[in-house]
């Protein structure tokens, strides 16, 4: 339909906001050539220089391999069967299971770190304690704060990502494809090996390769995990450059280093989105196919029960007991019958009172402004890219998925940066909005993508139908396409909100005592000792962030959309 | 009232660009219902789109009355929001998430110029809804109505402001043969009894002939041929309108003498095309429903023996494939009824055929041989 004047606005708001999003990312290299204070800096290339000779640099890029590469193929290792078994086999509580993926992803990492500390940390961790106590060892027999350590709590923090990937891709396999085989006399195992492996190949390659960009950009369980023993990686280090304690905090060269992992990051994930879709061709040849059937476990039920069950206590039950626990007691003990008794809800009535308001009105603003905006911003761009033939409109739909490539640390760094620059201007650095901003830029792909998908599928006679009757295009947009596209509001307000609920790295990185969210009020408190309001905090969290799932979930299944055409 | 001149719009497609309307010219007289028939991507969806505002042109100028709706030539281009036209798309285009009273009134309540009071809103929402037969209808959410019944309302949604013309985009082809069958009188009656102008396309030549005032047949573009139904299928000018209209049988052969052609079949005497002298090439075609069987053999021009080899019961007719020489003929008729393997006389008349001369290319519209009776 041709664009007509009085879409001008709408035009321009979708324009801006994507040069917003273009702003931090193309930041990056400007601010990685400069030295100094923000704002009056000098031009340079010390920093790229020092990129390729400093040694704590090559030390960290080092670890940074040693942690992602094992990481990523145990975190394979463990959701490649997982995926299988939920998607083609006849295990019991499939439901639950996928529920349950969804709550470790939800989870920040850091939580997670936060409980297996707790358990195996060499000085404190509870089931060292155990152990020596009942052992006589004098040594503790495990050390978390190591990339050992580090990998195994990662791992099992990555295998949600990876499972949601290959599960639809198992489970949209035809079963044409396979039953060919059986009926050219080939038996399970061959049918296994010649046909279903080389077919969910691309989509494995693909959900390794997305894991291996987590790997190597998270920043969460690295720095719970390695700070306390000062191992390294390049996330950390990244944090480390800007946070210094004394002098000038040194953007330049965090800038440097988060350019180059941008740009690979960038790379990894155009592969991975074009193995992606060209596997999806593969796997179902016509859009039509009749779902593989189902195989029965037999003899196997046992053992793939038993490893479903220990993924989940290790990635869930393990860690978040223990918070549970250490929030229900004045400090932390192993559990006793004496330990018992000192067990009360006083870290949680007395919460308010320990923390303050702040930090839960600085959160509460971030989710209620932060997903508003995201859809105002969306809605216009999605339009423009959907229903128009603006020359420009593929280039803004990449653009606006950018972030989502770029290791969240990296923009970050950018924006702490930016942030002080414009401080003169526009003194919002260090306020609850300069997060939320920061947020606006990370999370608007999210919405676009899922409103992209509705708006496609929103006939454009609709709408066409409307100009006929004499409405003009803005009208239109707003009588007609806005109420279709209702669910797909309500699913990404709800999602933007969870995201902006528990997102850690970002709002650490441009933390200041204005802007204290609840995240980071866990990581503060961690860090300063005072373990058991930092557990509370974090249970508190991770049940509100749980409740919001489960709500979004139920929500969305009970929305069902009238028959558009 | 619709007055269109060397109009052309394209696409670019994958690999280059699509020509959908070619340097068409069309005039739709007020009050008439105006037909455009044509197979799927010969440009008929695209002429009116262009009409209605949703396609802009590349080339040619549109006039409704004395508006002017576009121009290429003057770089004008009005949206169509602003131009007094209505609307049947083919998917009926209802809004699920309003209610019919809301789907029928938004024109009065949405338009840029809202000049109505809510009560008069009302009245003209409850009189377009009965012209539909929906009144009981009027508060029912638009989601549970059936397809005619959103037809219907789509019907009075475009019909309430009274537009200048009515353009419907094959608003019956969703619909199953009984339901089509009623829809398309009950839109004839109602455009005729309200004097509308009507725009309408389909590809269905039933209801392009049961519908048109005037009928024109369009192939990759162009406009082929155009008139009122009942001559252009009696008497075709180009091959692919006798083609798209109604079934034809069709023969090559060479011109003999005056007034005959030596076929496949055998000679035969027919009309031939102005111009046509011995030796020239031409293609003779003859409708189903014009072919005569007979059960005793008999001589006499354009008598050839034949068999029946299939026999297909239609209801109302019965449709035969026969055989004379080496050539199948179509046969349908209400007459008389054979056996298959019966030998029968195929008698075809002189002037039911008609004659194209043969031309090196199979397409571009050729002027063909009208025989001297009159439709």
């Amino acid at each position: 339909m041709r664009l007509s004047k009085a879409l001008a606005p709408v035009l321009t708001v979708a324009v801006l906001a994507t040069l917003y999003v273009l702003a931090p990312l193309l930041a990056t290299f400007w601010i990685a050539f400069l030295e100094g204070v923000p704002g009056s800096g000098y031009y340079t290339i010390e920093n790229y220089k020092q990129v390729l000779t400093d040694s704590f640099g090559h030390r960290a890029l080092w670890n940074t391999f040693l942690f992602g590469l094992p990481t990523t193929a145990l975190a394979m290792g463990l959701a490649v069967p997982l995926a299988w078994v939920v998607s083609r086999t006849d295990l019991a509580g499939k439901q639950l299971i996928v529920l349950l993926m969804a709550v470790v992803l939800i989870i920040p990492g850091f939580v997670q770190g936060m409980g297996w500390s707790v358990l195996l940390s060499p000085k404190i961790g509870l089931i060292n304690r155990i152990l020596m106590g009942s052992t006589g060892m004098s040594e503790a027999p495990f050390n978390i704060y190591s990339l050992w350590g580090m990998i195994f709590v990662q791992s099992l923090n990555l295998v949600p990502p990876a499972f949601f990937i290959l599960v639809p891709v198992f489970l949209g396999m035809d079963a044409i494809l396979e039953e060919a085989g059986y009926l050219s006399g080939a038996n399970r195992r061959r049918v296994f090996l010649r046909i279903n492996l080389p077919l969910a190949l691309p989509a494995i390659a693909a959900a390794t390769i997305y894991v291996l960009v987590l790997a190597f950009s998270l920043f969460e369980i690295p720095a719970i995990l390695g700070f306390p023993h000062r191992i390294f990686v390049f996330s950390t280090m990244v944090y480390v450059l800007t946070h210094t304690g004394s002098g000038i905090p040194e953007y330049g060269l965090a800038a440097a280093y988060g350019s180059v992992l941008m740009i690979l990051s960038v790379f990894l994930t155009r592969q991975y989105a074009r193995i992606l879709r060209e596997g999806h061709r593969y796997v179902t040849i016509s859009g039509r196919g009749r779902r593989a059937g189902v195989l029965r476990l037999g003899r196997w039920r046992g053992p793939a029960v038993a490893a479903v069950s220990l993924y989940f206590l290790l990635s869930l039950g393990l860690p978040l007991l223990t918070l549970v626990w250490l929030s229900l007691i004045p400090f932390l003990q192993t559990p006793s019958v004496e330990s018992l008794s000192t067990m009360s809800f006083d870290n949680y009535v007395n919460l308010l009172h320990l923390v303050g308001l702040d930090p839960f009105v600085n959160t509460g603003l971030i989710i209620l402004f932060v997903p508003l905006a995201v859809i105002f911003l969306a809605v216009p761009i999605s339009w423009i890219v959907i229903r128009t033939q603006v020359r420009a409109r593929f280039v803004m739909d990449g653009l606006v998925f950018l972030p989502t490539a770029v290791p969240r640390i990296v923009l970050a760094v950018s924006f702490l940066y930016l942030g002080l620059v414009i401080r003169p201007f526009f003194p919002v650095y260090g306020s609850v909005y300069f997060i939320a901003g920061a947020y606006i830029v990370m999370y608007l792909s999210f919405a676009t993508r899922a409103i992209n998908g509705a708006i496609t599928q929103i006939h454009r006679e609709l709408e066409e139908a409307g100009r006929i009757s004499g409405a003009s295009s803005v009208r239109v947009i707003l009588k007609v396409t806005v109420p279709l596209l209702k669910p797909a509001l309500l699913f990404s307000w709800l999602w933007v909100m969870l995201l902006a609920f528990r997102e850690v790295t970002v709002a650490l990185m441009l933390n200041s005592p204005a802007n204290m969210v609840l995240p980071v009020l866990i990581w503060n408190r961690w860090n300063e000792g005072r373990l058991p309001e930092a557990a509370a905090v974090a249970v508190l969290l991770t049940f509100i962030a749980v409740l919001l799932m489960m709500i979004g979930r139920k929500g969305l299944e009970r929305m069902v959309m009238p028959g558009i055409a | 009232m619709l007055r269109i001149t060397n109009l052309a719009k394209q696409f670019e497609v994958p690999g280059g660009q699509i020509k959908a309307v070619r340097d068409l010219d069309l005039t739709v007289e007020e009050g008439s219902f105006f037909v455009l028939l044509g197979p799927s991507g010969c440009g008929k969806t695209t002429l009116l789109r262009c009409v209605a505002g949703l396609e802009q042109p590349e080339d040619g100028e549109i006039y409704l009355g004395d508006q002017l709706l576009s121009s290429s030539a003057r770089r004008l281009y009005v949206d169509p929001e602003d131009r007094e036209v209505a609307m049947v798309f083919q998917s009926y285009a209802v809004w699920p998430h309003m209610s019919v009273f809301e789907n029928v009134a938004f024109p009065l309540t949405e338009a840029k110029r809202r000049r109505f009071s809510r009560e008069q809103v009302e009245g003209k929402v409850k009189e377009a809804l009965s012209l539909v037969r929906l009144r009981e209808f009027e508060h029912h959410s638009a989601a549970t109505l059936s397809g005619g019944q959103q037809q219907r309302v789509a019907l009075a949604r475009a019909l309430i402001r009274e537009p200048k013309m009515l353009l419907m985009d094959e608003p019956l082809s969703n619909l199953d043969a009984k339901l089509r069958e009623e829809m398309r009188d009950e839109i004839k009656e109602l455009t005729r009894s309200l004097g509308v102008t009507t725009l309408h396309v389909t590809h269905d030549q039933t209801e392009a002939m049961a519908l048109a005032d005037i009928l024109a047949v369009m192939h990759e573009g162009k406009i082929l041929e155009i008139g009122k139904p009942e001559a252009l299928y009696r008497r075709p000018g180009t091959r692919i309108g006798a083609e798209f209209l109604g079934r034809t049988n069709w023969l090559t052969g060479v011109v003999e003498g005056s007034g005959s052609v030596k076929t496949e079949i055998g000679v035969v005497t027919c009309p031939l095309p102005n111009g046509a002298t011995q030796g020239n090439a031409v293609t003779l075609g003859i409708r189903p429903e014009w072919v005569e069987l007979r059960a005793d053999p008999c001589g006499g021009a354009n008598s050839f023996a034949g068999k029946i080899e299939v026999r297909i019961f239609l209801g109302d007719a019965v449709s035969y494939w026969v055989r004379v020489g080496e050539q199948r003929l179509m046969v349908k008729t209400t007459l008389a009824d054979f056996a298959v393997g019966r030998q029968v006389s195929v008698v075809m008349p002189p002037d039911c055929w008609v004659v194209f001369p043969e031309m090196p290319q199979p397409l571009a519209a050729e002027p063909g041989a009208r025989a001297s009776a009159s439709p």
